[in-house]
């Protein structure tokens, strides 16, 4: 029996020697006078950034990683450089240094209970958070920020979501675009061929270090060319200056950009800048007075259509806690008009940050900390359908992670998200990824061979059912873009892009083409007939129809479009004039073609047009030549009784199917041939 | 080529007696034939019976004769073109010459003609089961599957323990929807030919595709207990043991099946299926690769590979194999590059 305790109590000496307390004494380093020294010496460097603010605590972390080298048990080192891992961009890595502290020194910190359960969360080992969680519970005096309870729930939920994987590739975009410096908010143009991003390497604006440490914010843009990116290029001013300058978000065109402004005044406000050919405009602020005020205004992003502006602030007044998001809609006059909370379905009473707008119109990434998240904030993806926000739903893990997951932008096809990530493969603290949206797993097919007849030697493989396939990433919206030029020069042109919805007669939308390139692209997401017009002064307008059913998935229509100057001769179908079936009758979609037509006929007030119509070649040519007539004189009557266009300048003319644009064999050809044209007649 | 062999020995050794010939010398040249046709000197047996002909053209069993030889050879069309003229020179005669210029269309894969000669040689004697038989069996190919019972059933009339006419009309029975009808039919030809692994095989497969898992199981059981060297019942057996979660004996099931026959394409196939479905993604690349190397044109394998090589983040991978399994007949392939490939 004393024999069994001896062997005990040994047993426990031993335990308790391997993980005794080491303080940095000279008692206990009698022989490394030097190196006691040297290891005090850095950690009163780094205890200067520990204790300065939560932004320079990464920078203690070599200073303690040599002193924990000479001595690797001492609590309260171990304790701080955990603190100081959890305060960088490695999070997880601070599990090993507050087990350390904690084995140690249980208590070296009221709130290590706390910071262990927030390292094993980090760690993705949600039972080991909970056990700390709780025990955290039992603390007297718990600071207010940390909730055990609501910290619980996040394991609960990560246990779920990583039970529950969503299928994605995630590719680091690599040395080109990374840096060995910090890289963060990508943004993207909708069909990806243009990305702008914050970066914090060594050749940015002024090469000055802020007072985190760390290269001032610059904002850098890449394109994608051959399917790789090209290396990165620093704004030049006026986007870029010595002061931080970092990118929130990117029109669908790439032809606008969000940029985020603190000069330590202002607690934080939007300000876009425009690319003006190649050169991005001095950066001004952003939705007048609806978006900007004494409070913090952090993120934002544009509608579709560039007639909404989403935006995260924390002013006070309508708010539902902490940072919402926030909409202010363009009236009839250009203004924006006051900012409307999005309500609670969107805001919670914790943090919303990093909204996106996708291109199809209708659904809204933006990072929550009070939503069903794993963990400090996720991404959620929400639908607006039917006058409502769809309830919030988590894209899932491991595009989520127990970590801070913010500033999540996603491609028009709905197939490729960007975001930064300090993940292990990283090449530097942060990194830009691409992740690649596989949707649901798809089903393998196994097959055998079959010997139904035994009076032949026939083999048949086995019928098999194909499996089912799930769209849930489909995205249904179409890119349409390329270059307006001058149709003989065929120089880029300015030009205005006109988006019309033709059922309801409203204009959708309207953009510019690049001044210097001439490159357009918008998004047409479906479920409407489109007319779309382009035009730009002493040139025929350019008109074409695009219809997108409902269920229209995903397509990039690549569509360079000539404008031709206003010359005697030249003539354009009117792709958006529409006649009752068999009938001479406008139909009300026509009318704001017609309104476009008008214009370019008050502008030049000498101009002398011919209306032609045209058929397909069923039915007789009698009875094509007079509808196709009644039809172009329907034209000619709407702009005399309606619009007031002198009858002199106008002239009308019937062809039938005498002057075929396309084969008549097709109903592609024979929808071609039905049209509408107008003619110079004189200037 | 079972078939043939039958019908050759039937063929000959019917006509050997007959001595109804003119011409002695012919009679001799024509049973020298027949005596170097049994000792399976095919080719004097041919010269000789040329040789009956060339002395007496009138000599019509020595025409029947020389097709079944020619037919030995493999030279088939030489078969029709003697059978045709055994028919031309008498109307009258038995269904057997019918019979044996039906396998010769067939075997020429001219199955039309060799349905109008099996439906001839029927309809000349009622009792002909494999004419019957045989008729049904290239209704079945044709997908007149009605027609095929039909023929099947004419067949077992005739014969009642004819297990494999009970087989086939069990298949046509499958084909057509008649679910509990093939089962029935499976079974009374097992029980008839309780070594008919095909039997056991189709039964195993119908019950797999009914839900009765289990069933199906019992029956690639018996399977196996028939033939234990038959790769495919193993093959089938493991998709059963997959649907039921026995990931292990899925597993072994498919070695097995590789171990019997190294070139069972459908075994590498399915044993990458489940090592894709144990996450062994790389592993599931290697047996498809296999399975293609096997059965270049095996559409589902492009298509597997290339969702394992999705798993692996290989997109660009993948969807080169679901182009190869577009062009090899899979269609959902088209589908996959339309929503992850462009």
């Amino acid at each position: 029996m004393k024999k069994s305790l001896l062997i005990l109590l040994c047993s426990v000496g031993l335990l308790a020697q391997a993980q005794q307390n080491t303080e940095f004494d000279k008692d206990n380093f009698p022989n490394d006078k030097k190196g006691l020294k040297e290891a005090l010496k850095n950690i009163e460097t780094g205890d200067n950034y520990f204790y300065n603010a939560d932004y320079t605590m990464y920078i203690a972390i070599d200073y303690y990683l040599k002193a924990n080298t000479f001595n690797p048990n001492n609590a309260s080192l171990n304790f701080k450089l955990g603190i100081c891992y959890l305060n960088s961009p490695n999070k997880f890595k601070s599990l090993d240094f507050l087990r350390k502290a904690y084995q140690l020194n249980p208590s070296i910190d009221p709130h290590i209970t706390f910071f262990l359960g927030e390292a094993y969360h980090l760690n993705h080992d949600f039972d080991n958070s909970i056990k700390y969680y709780s025990l955290y519970k039992g603390v007297k005096e718990k600071k207010p920020e940390y909730d055990p309870d609501k910290r619980i729930s996040e394991c609960n939920e990560g246990k779920r979501l990583v039970a529950n994987p969503v299928r994605v590739s995630i590719e680091n975009l690599g040395p080109v675009v990374n840096s060995k410096y910090r890289e963060y908010a990508a943004v993207i143009s909708a069909d990806e061929s243009v990305m702008l991003f914050t970066s914090r390497r060594d050749n940015t604006t002024g090469k000055l270090i802020a007072e985190d440490g760390l290269y001032y914010e610059d904002i850098y843009t890449s394109t994608k060319q051959n399917n790789i990116w090209t290396p990165p290029i620093n704004l030049p001013a006026p986007v870029n200056t010595k002061e931080h300058d970092a990118t929130i978000a990117l029109s669908n065109d790439g032809q606008k950009l969000f940029i985020y402004f603190d000069d330590g005044n202002n607690k934080g406000d939007i300000l876009l800048s425009k690319l003006e050919g190649d050169r991005w405009s001095k950066p001004e602020e952003a939705g007048g007075k609806a978006i900007n005020t004494d409070y913090s205004e952090i993120h934002a992003c544009f509608s579709y259509d560039e007639k909404s502006i989403y935006f995260v602030s924390n002013k006070p007044d309508g708010s539902l806690g902490g940072f919402d998001i926030w909409v202010t809609r363009q009236g009839a006059d250009g203004k924006w008009l006051p900012a409307e909370n999005l309500g609670p379905t969107i805001n919670t009473p914790y943090d919303e940050e990093g909204v996106f707008m996708h291109p199809d119109g209708k659904t809204m990434y933006f990072s929550s900390k009070g939503h069903k998240t794993m963990g400090s904030y996720d991404i959620f993806r929400t639908v607006f359908e039917n006058g409502r926000w769809s309830e919030p739903e988590n894209i899932g893990y491991p595009i989520n992670s127990a970590d801070k997951d913010v500033f999540y932008v996603v491609s028009a096809s709905g197939k490729h998200g960007y975001y930064s990530s300090a993940r292990m493969d990283a090449i530097g603290e942060t990194d830009i990824y691409m992740i690649t949206l596989l949707g649901p797993e798809k089903e393998t097919v196994m097959s055998s061979q079959d010997q139904l007849l035994l009076s032949s030697t026939i083999l048949e493989r086995e019928a098999v059912i194909e499996p089912k396939l799930d769209r849930k990433f489909a995205s249904n919206v179409t890119i349409l873009k390329g270059t307006v030029r001058d149709a003989v020069s065929k120089e880029p042109l300015n030009a205005l892009i006109v988006i019309t919805d033709n059922e309801k007669n409203e204009v959708v939308s309207t953009f510019q083409s690049n001044s210097k390139t001439g490159k357009y692209l918008v998004s047409l997401p479906s479920g409407r007939n489109y007319g779309i017009a382009v035009t730009m002064e002493g040139y025929l307008f350019f008109s074409e129809n695009i219809d997108l059913p409902k269920s229209k998935t995903y397509q990039e229509i690549e569509k360079d479009i000539d404008l031709s100057r206003l010359e005697v001769g030249q003539k354009i179908v009117l792709k958006n004039i529409f006649y009752d079936f068999d009938k001479s009758t406008l139909r009300p979609q026509s009318m704001a073609e017609l309104d476009r037509l008008t214009k370019l006929l008050e502008t030049n007030p000498t101009l002398r047009i011919e209306i032609s119509s045209h058929t397909d070649n069923v039915g007789s040519a009698a009875y094509n030549e007079k509808l196709s007539e009644s039809r172009a004189l329907s034209v000619v009557n709407y702009l005399v009784e309606k619009k007031g266009i002198k009858k002199e300048r106008l002239e009308y003319k019937g062809y039938g199917f005498t002057q075929p644009i396309a084969p008549n064999d097709t109903d592609q050809g024979r929808q071609l041939n039905r049209r509408t044209e107008f003619k110079i007649l004189s200037k | 080529m079972r078939i043939i062999s039958l019908l050759v020995f039937t063929a000959i050794s019917g006509l050997t007696l007959s001595l109804s010939a003119q011409n002695e010398q012919a009679v001799e040249a024509y049973n020298q034939g027949i005596t170097f046709f049994n000792t399976k000197n095919i080719k004097e047996a041919i010269n000789s019976f040329d040789k009956a002909i060339s002395l007496d053209s009138t000599l019509n069993q020595a025409y029947f004769n020389r097709g079944v030889a020619k037919a030995e050879q493999n030279d088939f069309a030489g078969a029709v073109a003697d059978y045709s003229k055994f028919i031309a020179r008498d109307k009258s005669v038995s269904d057997r010459a019918y019979f044996s210029r039906a396998q010769a269309y067939y075997l020429m894969q001219k199955k039309d003609e060799a349905l109008a000669d099996y439906l001839e040689a029927g309809k000349r004697n009622a009792e002909n089961y494999d004419a019957h038989y045989y008729a049904g069996g290239i209704y079945f190919e044709k997908g007149a599957y009605s027609d095929a019972i039909r023929l099947f059933t004419q067949a077992i009339t005739s014969k009642n323990d004819f297990a494999e006419a009970y087989h086939d009309r069990g298949s046509a029975k499958q084909k057509s929807g008649d679910t509990q009808g093939a089962i029935a039919d499976y079974r009374e030809a097992t029980r008839l030919r309780p070594n008919l692994v095909q039997a056991y095989n189709n039964l195993g497969s119908l019950l797999r595709t009914t839900g009765d898992l289990q069933g199906a199981l019992v029956e690639f059981g018996y399977a196996i207990k028939a033939d234990s060297k038959q790769s495919q019942s193993y093959v089938k057996r493991g998709r059963v043991k997959f649907d039921m979660q026995d990931f292990e004996g899925a597993l072994a099931d498919f070695n097995k099946a590789i171990e019997l026959n190294p070139r069972d394409a459908y075994a590498y196939n399915n044993r990458g299926c489940l090592k894709n479905k144990l996450r062994d993604f790389q592993g599931a690349i290697e047996d498809f690769d296999k399975a293609l190397s096997l059965d270049p044109n095996y559409g589902y394998a492009y298509m597997n590979r290339g969702i394992a090589k999705e798993n692996v983040n290989d997109v660009p991978g993948a969807c080169k194999d679901w182009n190869e399994a577009t062009l090899n007949g899979v269609d959902i392939a088209k589908q996959f590059i339309d929503s992850d490939c462009n």
